[in-house]
């Protein structure tokens, strides 16, 4: 059943695969509440604080912009933190930047005076400042200031100015510090929204032609401007293997951030609204970020471009792309800004609707009528007499006000994919089975598929099987789906699948068993057939056992190839095995004790043989010398032998060899030594006894 | 050249006249069946004449050779029952077995050289005194043993 179930989900699987591929689809969506809950589930405070101020910023302007979440939790835990980094006299700029860029977010309590002294020991370290990332945390952190009502003024406005504006290069980047020869997009960012700070610090006007100078810059930045295939816009590095590479996400927003806040002190940039809407786009096209910091930066760049005085992206978005003619759908369309607010007065125009496969347009021009209660645009398709299928809808936006024009980016035609789907009706089903030469004789069985009624056909490997319907749309158009298969499963599992052809007027398939024989392997008995028509327009697809055939087929010949082996239960093999028996080596059938004994009496027999002998033959110790000392030696001999001759019962007993030999060397030596002297003697003596 | 005689020469030799006396009481050929009875007494009472002169050859012997003889018999005894003992249990600890009897043989052949080296109408060994033979007979004795001890296991 899984099988059959996973046939349709893989073709329709393929058609997403398909879809997705396809480009200038609109599948944007603005933000939502998916970005709500997101929010919540990435943005977990531990013991009731952040690790650190930088992600509680993060944290609590994602929740701001989104308004979610609640500060009072946070602020307990972090305004002490916050309070410390502002008294403390060794905060560097960037110390400074992450506590005070806090305190509007979580309404800490803190006195005039406290920033009144940190306001003076900014000024200090912009003086000395000589990186930008310097400038840049101290200049934001001093606005910061400013904006808690507290009085701070840039005094070497100009000044500042001219310093940070020296790092840039020609081509609209930014260097990190006059010693750092690599320039960076990110800077860029970094250093226009430190600019805008610094002029809106300023107690005296900026001067007008340095502004200009950096429109100018800004839209030399713009030409850098890369694009993906949908039509997103961003910005990237040059270089991506540099030391502070940080990806598209992260430089475009910062981009995103120093352009809009600088055209928010500067007055009109001279960027076109489709570039805007593009970058909008990028943002949007992200959907749901995993990680807090991608999550951040989409909401915080989109919160930027929701209000920024270039222009407004206006988002064309669709709330369905799926539409049912059996349940009477309306074509929806959404026009709204980034986060879902609100759009000035406007007409959507359909101006163009053609299906997807063969390109022809079967709608132009259509106006969507505007519901204020939903703020929504909206088409009755229904009416239209459009069939089902896939199509391509291109949209355009006309402002009712000309003035908007200026302030809003609608971004000309947009493009959207839609489909319509419906009840597709399989009419004049038949199936047979005839034999070969009699095809126009056939007598056909009719074929109900919308119920559940199975036939049963019997059949000769001389004979052919036949099957034919039409399928039909709601609009009674011959409707061609992705795909029509015909499978025969045999009793032992073996499945063979058929595509259908088709004509114009209807699909059928002939089954000739005489030529499909040796596919069946010679297999005969009960083959079930199924039918399995399917296509992402089809709301009724369905994989339906039509009945059963019974094959009677030849029996195979000698070299007829197997039916494949069915796949097995894959953990049939972590199953117990057959228990192995070990066969051990039978040990050596020993003698009865009782016969090894006798066996033992009877070798010692002779021994005692050769003493009765000796004795009769009359054995005596007359030869043994009589003073002491050659006595001495000999007994030492003959201790000597009877020594070795223990030390080799020990050997067989206990000891091993090389113990042995080691006694046995020394014994030797002695028993050399002693014998000599003895030996000696005994010649002697018995010399002085024959010359005698 | 002198040539061995058995009771049972052949016609030509023994018409050669070259065997001992002893044995050409065998007359010419002239009746088979009657040749073999007296070939037969004659056996019988001539191997009872070698015995006897054997046993008086013996006895004659030096006591120390016949003590050398005896030992001799007495280990061939023991390896004919080591032997024995083998035929009826098989011979499973084949070490063991090989081991014993070759004791017993090794020890029987060093004997034996012992006693051709210490006896005195042995005119090849003259000048080799007795106590030297034992040494060496008793170092061989010992160098054998160790071997033995090693491969009985």
């Amino acid at each position: 059943m899984a099988r059959n179930r996973g046939f349709v989900v893989g073709f329709a699987a393929l058609i997403c695969a398909a879809l997705l591929s396809i480009s200038a689809a609109a599948s944007i969506r603005p933000i939502s509440d998916a970005h709500r809950s997101a929010a919540l589930e990435l943005f977990v405070p531990v013991d009731g604080s952040f690790p650190s101020l930088e992600e509680t910023y993060e944290a609590l302007r994602t929740f701001q912009i989104l308004g979610v979440g609640k500060t009072s939790d946070i602020s307990g835990a972090t305004c002490p933190v916050v309070l410390d980094k502002l008294r403390s006299s060794t905060s560097s700029p960037k110390e400074f930047f992450n506590a005070l860029r806090l305190i509007g977010i979580l309404g800490c309590q803190i006195g005039s005076q406290t920033f009144e002294n940190v306001a003076s020991h900014l000024q200090a370290l912009i003086k000395d400042a000589d990186s930008l990332m310097d400038l840049y945390y101290s200049v934001i952190s001093l606005l910061h200031i400013k904006g808690q009502g507290v009085s701070a003024v840039l005094s070497d406005a100009e000044g500042v100015f001219h310093s940070i504006k020296a790092l840039s290069q020609s081509d609209g980047r930014w260097r990190y510090d006059s010693n750092n020869a690599e320039s960076s997009t990110y800077a860029a960012g970094i250093a226009l929204e430190a600019l805008a700070s610094v002029v809106s610090l300023a107690d005296a006007e900026v001067d007008q032609s340095k502004i200009g100078i950096v429109k100018h810059d800004i839209e030399k930045l713009f030409d850098s401007i890369k694009s993906y295939d949908d039509g997103t816009l961003y910005f990237d590095e040059k270089h991506v293997d540099g030391s502070e590479y940080k990806g598209p996400l992260t430089t475009t927003a910062s981009v995103v951030r120093g352009v809009t806040a600088f055209a928010a002190v500067a007055g009109k940039l001279n960027i076109p609204g489709d570039k805007m809407l593009g970058l909008a786009k990028f943002f949007l096209s992200i959907g749901v970020p995993g990680s807090t910091k991608d999550l951040f930066h989409q909401i915080d760049a989109l919160s930027c471009l929701e209000s920024n005085r270039i222009s407004i992206p206006l988002i064309l978005s669709l709330p369905a792309t799926v539409l049912s003619l059996t349940s009477k759908d309306q074509l929806k369309v959404e026009v709204t800004t980034v986060f879902g607010s609100a759009a000035p007065p406007l007409t959507v125009n359909l101006v163009q609707a053609s299906s997807y496969d063969k390109n022809t347009p079967v709608l132009e021009n259509q106006e969507l009528q505007f519901d204020t209660e939903n703020n929504i645009h909206y088409l009755d398709i229904l009416p239209l007499k459009i069939d089902v299928g896939m199509y391509t809808l291109e949209f355009e936006i006309s402002l009712h006000d000309p003035e908007n024009l200026n302030i809003y980016a609608t971004g000309g035609r947009t493009n959207a994919l839609a489909f319509l789907t419906g009840t597709i009706k399989v009419d004049k089903a038949q199936i047979g089975v005839f034999d070969s030469d009699a095809e126009s004789a056939a007598t056909m069985q009719k074929l109900d598929l919308s119920q559940d009624n199975r036939i049963s056909l019997a059949a000769n490997h001389l004979q052919r099987m036949r099957l034919t319907f039409q399928l039909v749309t709601p609009l009674g158009h011959n409707f061609k789906p992705h795909q029509v298969f015909l499978k025969l499963r045999h009793e032992s599992k073996v499945e063979h699948i058929f595509a259908l052809e088709s004509s114009a007027r209807q699909f059928k398939i002939i089954l000739d068993f005489l030529g499909l024989v040796e596919k069946f392997y010679y297999l005969s008995g009960r083959y079930e057939i199924e039918l399995a028509i399917g296509d992402a327009a089809m709301e009724n697809s369905f994989l339906r056992v039509l009945g059963y055939i019974d094959l009677d087929l030849p029996e195979p010949p000698e070299k007829a190839s197997r039916p494949p082996p069915q796949p097995v239960d894959p953990y049939s093999r972590f199953g117990p095995k057959p228990e192995i028996s070990h066969i051990f080596r039978s040990p050596e059938k020993r003698p009865p004790k009782e016969l090894s004994f006798a066996f033992l009496a009877l070798t010692l027999v002779p021994l005692v043989g050769f003493l009765i002998g000796l004795l009769r033959l009359g054995v005596n110790f007359k030869g043994f010398p009589s003073s002491s000392v050659p006595a001495l030696f000999s007994i030492l001999f003959h201790a000597g032998i009877a020594a070795v001759l223990l030390l080799y019962g020990l050997f067989w007993l206990k000891l091993d060899l090389f113990t042995t030999l080691k006694a046995l060397g020394l014994l030797g030596v002695f028993l050399i030594f002693v014998g000599h002297r003895t030996l000696s003697h005994h010649a002697s003596t018995s010399a002085k006894l024959k010359t005698n | 050249y002198k040539p061995l005689c058995f009771p049972l020469a052949s016609t030509a030799e023994r018409r050669g006249g070259r065997c001992p006396s002893a044995l050409t009481r065998l007359g010419p050929f002239s009746d088979s069946g009657k040749q073999e009875l007296i070939m037969a007494k004659s056996n019988a009472s001539d191997a009872q004449a070698l015995v006897r002169s054997l046993r008086s050859a013996y006895a004659a012997t030096p006591t120390n050779l016949k003590i050398i003889d005896l030992y001799v018999v007495f280990a061939i005894a023991t390896a004919i029952i080591q032997v024995v003992y083998m035929g009826i249990v098989g011979s499973f600890p084949f070490n063991s077995f090989l081991s014993g009897v070759l004791s017993c043989v090794g020890t029987a052949v060093l004997a034996v050289c012992l006693r051709i080296q210490v006896n005195k109408e042995n005119k090849e060994f003259k000048d080799l005194p007795p106590e030297r033979a034992f040494a060496d007979f008793v170092l061989c004795n010992l160098v054998l043993h160790l071997v033995i001890m090693n491969f009985l296991g």
